[in-house]
């Protein structure tokens, strides 16, 4: 069948200004559906025409932006089939016996954990992933993985319901756009998501395809197996196939941004479902920076009012917006550890729901899975909340405008809360600004007024600052109580979508969440995430400098409007993975584009985390501004091996067809 | 043990026994190799350069003991163990700590004069502070 082309169409990705397509005119973009369709593609290749491979465009970095033609994996619209498949042949059927027999035999340990094996194309997206493990494996058919340990190892242990070890934030990313970027959660006692794949069956340009293991004995497959399957006619023959157990090339296609060429499927490793409970405290980053390094018995790692749990995730949410009189900051603390899975699983309807009858068996859909709000008590981030309608804020302006009014009403001596969080003891410098809040308070009414219900997040956030903070306002009173409000508004903000939290949720339910109902919303943003060794002191110099350097904005009228969040996980095998120490923290900061004060904050951050002396590591699908020198510094010896790996797939750098701007300004080439 | 720094900072000294005259040793810089004695430079020195190391060596006891009269120079420095700190501080921005790891105590502040990452900090104008 013909592959579904369009030409000079527009491409763009997730979080680009909603009103300009990024490429108004890309030359060609591909619909791929087969393995067959790779080969061909990548095999019949014009010599000037490059491709690249795309998922869900949800990445913020130009790793998926070809130089010609764009090859999706999973159309972000939706209008075309896409490479969404779970497979059934290579699992079980390939598999090799003594791998499982070991597999089965250590899990039989006590102590150990039940793991399962899936093989799926890689435009399956990651709540749809989620969703298939969750259903589970019947013991009972032969053609599942449980079935067959039934048969040939007389072990009824695999059936029942599956989850992934770790997931980042959101699920709506394709299983190999997020792995192939180094996307990760926030559990420190386990690496990445690129740590569960377990095999990777890649096409290369010039149409050759290689089914990648580590090297490790046994292999997870039969080679004859895998090349009476994948060496047929219709894949190009035997000699156009290739098994290969190597650990370089593996931990280099790995995380690779779509250098080596498109990825057809991985296999993946699940474990037995489970359930997390998640606390959220509020705390002063101040106070608490110091117990970072406390790693892994400090009470960041650990939950003292539950001595007896294994905590496992870690996310300290910061509030660039200072408090105390410039000097505090406060931080939303997260930690999760794992619960017995109720029955029935709290989320387990809400997120994932029925299958939905009819539905391709190897691409079934849920009735909530990638299509509903986020499940538990709100949604997490600013990013998600963009989206949202800002009805909320309706609450918190009032809140803002009665403890203002108070505070005026009563001469100063009424301070509630907030006025007592963002004032510090010691002065009267609050009082004197009395007077000029009464137009504020005034302002803030009228914003209340102008809400409408559709009015978005983002709109309202920019307008309030632009009331608030005007640089150019000459009384030194009005600018101060500006400033102000503003900054008690952003705590109330704050306070609000960080407040004590403690709730349970199966695993997915817990950790995806994105809030799918605002398919609708465009919003342009901005984000970089930063990699440091968690028990580097220059992690907490970079977080104080962002914190200085929105204080030295804000005394100039600008502002800040996003987020900066921590997140901490075990190293990768990954040779360019970002994760490589024990821990990794990631320090992920976004902005709404177009709000002056958010934009030069996050220019400052990238610029920060690539000067030597700070020595950040940047995400592969987050704004990356990563030029060659960079990355060789930063990795070194992996970086050659990594290009040793590409020369072999690439006959040396002959077979460029995935070469791209990004792959050549960010040095992932043949040198 | 050498430390590498990149770009311009201030170097100086922040605390030195005066009974041990260490040196602190500069390569690379855009001034070139270079040798300094703490007393001499009170107010600490500017380096420059896109990468250099900074070492502080001790004389070893015997000449410490009975220090060559000039112009006869020490022959015998040795390296000393740094322990490397880094901070961002509110008054003066990027701040690196280079401190000895035994006795006798020295310790090295760097501040960064780089104005794209460490930038220039005004006073606080405003005042939002309440009564007790």
């Amino acid at each position: 069948m013909a592959i579904d082309r369009v030409f000079n169409s527009p491409w763009t990705r997730k979080h680009d200004d909603p009103r300009f397509a990024l490429i108004p005119q890309a030359p060609e973009i591909v619909y791929p559906t087969t393995l067959e369709d790779l080969i061909d593609l990548c095999k019949n290749r014009p010599a000037d025409k490059r491709l690249k491979a795309a998922g869900s465009h949800w990445g913020l970095s130009q790793a998926a932006i070809s130089d010609n033609t764009f090859l999706e994996t999973h159309d972000p619209r939706n209008m075309h089939k896409a490479l969404t498949a779970t497979l059934h042949d290579v699992i079980p059927h390939c598999l090799n016996i003594p791998f499982l027999a070991n597999m089965v035999t250590e899990e039989a340990q006590p102590g150990a954990t039940l793991t399962y094996l899936i093989h799926v194309e890689s435009g399956k997206r990651i709540y749809q992933l989620y969703s298939e493990l969750d259903v589970g494996s019947d013991v009972n058919d032969p053609d599942s993985l449980a079935g067959f340990i039934k048969i040939k190892l007389e072990n009824s242990n695999y059936g029942g319901s599956w989850g992934c070890a770790t997931l980042g934030g959101a699920g709506g990313q394709t299983i190999v756009g997020a792995f192939n970027t180094g996307t990760h959660g926030g559990d420190f006692d386990r690496p990445p998501i690129a740590d569960s794949v377990m095999a990777i069956h890649l096409v290369a340009d010039g149409g050759k395809h290689y089914w990648i293991e580590p090297s490790a004995q046994p292999p997870l497959t039969k080679e004859s197996r895998l090349r009476e399957k994948y060496g047929a006619p219709q894949y190009g023959g035997p000699e156009n196939f290739r098994v290969i157990r190597d650990d370089n090339i593996f931990d280099a296609v790995l995380v690779s941004a779509g250098r080596f060429g498109v990825i057809y499927s991985v296999v993946l490793r699940a474990v037995k479902q489970y359930a997390l409970h998640e606390r959220r405290r509020l705390h002063i980053w101040q106070d608490i920076k110091g117990q970072i390094k406390d790693y892994p018995n400090g009470p960041l790692y650990t939950e003292p009012a539950v001595p007896n749990v294994k905590s496992r995730f870690l996310q300290i949410a910061v509030c660039l917006t200072p408090i105390m009189n410039f000097s505090k900051n406060l931080v939303g603390v997260s930690k999760r550890w794992e619960v017995p899975l109720a029955d029935p699983a709290p989320g387990r309807k809400e997120r994932r729901g029925s299958k939905i009858p009819g539905s391709d068996p190897n691409n079934p859909q849920f009735e909530n899975a990638g299509v509903d709000h986020a499940f538990g008590p709100g949604t997490a981030g600013l990013m998600e909340r963009a989206c949202s309608d800002a009805s909320f804020l309706k609450g918190i302006i009032d809140a803002l405008i009665k403890e203002l009014k108070d505070f005026v009403e009563s001469n100063g001596l009424e301070v509630g809360a907030g006025i007592g969080a963002i004032g510090a003891a010691g002065g009267g410098g609050l009082l004197a600004l009395i007077p000029p809040l009464i137009p504020i308070i005034a302002l803030l009414r009228e914003i209340l007024d102008e809400f409408g219900d559709d009015t978005r997040l983002g709109e309202v956030l920019e307008k309030i600052k632009n009331k608030l903070l005007d640089p150019n306002e000459p009384d030194p009173l009005k600018r101060a109580a500006g400033l102000f409000a503003w900054q008690l508004f952003a705590y109330k903000v704050f306070s609000d979508e960080q407040k004590d939290q403690d709730y349970d949720a199966i695993s997915y339910a817990m950790m995806d969440r994105h809030d799918y109902k605002n398919i609708s919303c465009e919003v342009n943003v901005d984000s970089v995430e930063v990699f440091f060794n968690a028990l580097d002191d220059r992690l907490i110099a970079f977080v104080d400098a962002l914190l200085c350097y929105e204080v030295q904005q804000e005394f100039k009228g600008k502002a800040f409007v996003g987020y900066a969040s921590l997140r901490f996980m075990k190293p990768t095998r990954a040779l360019l993975g970002m994760q490589k120490w024990e821990p990794s923290c990631s320090v992920e900061v976004a902005c709404l584009r177009d709000v002056s004060g958010s934009q030069e904050l996050l220019d400052y951050a990238v610029k920060l985390a690539l000067d030597p002396n700070i020595n950040g590591l940047l995400h592969w699908g987050q704004r990356n501004d990563y030029v060659r020198p960079q990355v060789e510094f930063r990795y070194g010896a992996a970086l050659i091996d990594w290009r040793a790996a590409l020369a072999a797939i690439t006959n040396n750098g002959q077979f460029n067809g995935f070469s791209s701007e990004f792959t050549r300004r960010t040095g992932l080439e043949v040198v | 043990m050498a430390d590498t720094f990149y770009g311009p900072w201030h170097v100086r000294v922040f605390w030195m026994d005066p009974l041990f005259p260490d040196r602190i040793t500069i390569n690379g810089s855009d001034a070139g190799a270079s040798f300094v004695l703490p007393s001499q430079e009170p107010n600490g020195i500017e380096v420059t350069g896109s990468e250099w190391s900074i070492a502080v060596e001790h004389m070893s006891l015997t000449e410490l003991e009975n220090p060559p009269l000039p112009p006869v120079e020490v022959e015998n420095w040795t390296p000393r163990k740094m322990k490397r700190y880094t901070r961002f501080d509110p008054a003066d921005g990027l701040l690196v700590q280079l401190d000895t790891v035994d006795l006798p105590y020295l310790s090295l502040l760097l501040i960064s004069r780089d104005r794209s990452i460490n930038p220039d900090r005004q006073n606080n104008p405003f005042d939002f502070t309440l009564p007790d």
